[in-house]
């Protein structure tokens, strides 16, 4: 794979492995909590655990919790039409700068979902990437590992135009 | 005399100053949780770079304290970011 910083700001991400190209493209859908309360918790922390702010609480389920919900959606619907060309066949596609933002959280999403389905800790996270692909569990921990070098990538390509 | 008691009530309750926590969770990046909070709050680096080791390494850091609705308005733009975050009264 091969990420390359285009002159006007653009990621372009080429020379894809299948498997990459996989992960990839499971990408939108691992961003979805289903029927996991762990990750759903994840994705809308409470508010607070004071006692006394039961109101507070039911106030930012209703107000705020949908607010999240929708910007986490569009970011999501916008990284799945940036990944379109490798549904096509391709081996490359291109982040356009006004999306790396929704890519960042789209990327983001996805680990924390994963983290909190599959359970992992500080100690999963530190495991050699040689010992992980065994299983299910070992595979979501190489999508975590690659969504976040991706989203390094990102922040750092950013970072070098600030 | 209720009147007076609820209202004043109320004003406490908002004038009581709250703290942002973040608190630290196994997938999140250092690199991202320094930029989240340089975005947030405008930190320097250094100054962001220190509330996120205080969240890695002490589990968790309170990078504001004041207004409920300020709390407010920061948690909900860390919640954005997908940080693990809550408020608490301050004591």
């Amino acid at each position: 794979m091969e990420i390359e910083r285009l002159e006007n700001g653009d990621f372009a991400i080429r020379e894809l492995e299948p498997t990459l190209i996989g992960i990839l493209l499971a990408l939108p859908a691992s961003t979805e909590p289903g029927t996991s309360d762990a990750a759903r918790h994840r994705l809308f922390p409470e508010l607070t655990s004071e006692p006394d702010a039961s109101e507070m609480r039911e106030e930012w389920k209703e107000y705020v919790v949908p607010d999240l919900e929708r910007l986490f959606h569009d970011a999501m619907e916008i990284a799945r039409r940036d990944l379109a060309p490798l549904e096509d066949g391709a081996r490359e596609f291109l982040i356009p700068l006004r999306n790396v933002d929704a890519w960042l959280s789209t990327l983001n999403q996805a680990m924390l979902v994963l983290g909190a389905r599959f359970g992992f800790d500080e100690r999963d996270m530190g495991k050699p990437q040689s010992a992980i692909l065994e299983d299910e569990r070992g595979l979501a921990l190489f999508q975590i590992h690659f969504y976040s070098f991706l989203q390094e990538c990102l922040i750092r390509g950013i970072e070098s135009l600030e | 005399m209720t009147e007076t008691l609820t209202e004043t009530k109320e004003k406490t309750a908002l004038a009581t100053p709250w703290n942002v926590v973040v608190h630290n969770d196994p997938i999140n990046s250092t690199t991202y949780v320094t930029m989240v909070f340089k975005r947030v709050f405008g930190f320097s680096t250094q100054k962001a770079t220190q509330h996120m080791l205080e969240v890695h390494e002490r589990g968790r850091s309170i990078l504001w304290t004041g207004e409920r609705e300020r709390a407010e308005f920061y948690t909900q733009q860390l919640q954005s970011y997908l940080l693990l975050t809550s408020m608490e009264k301050a004591e």
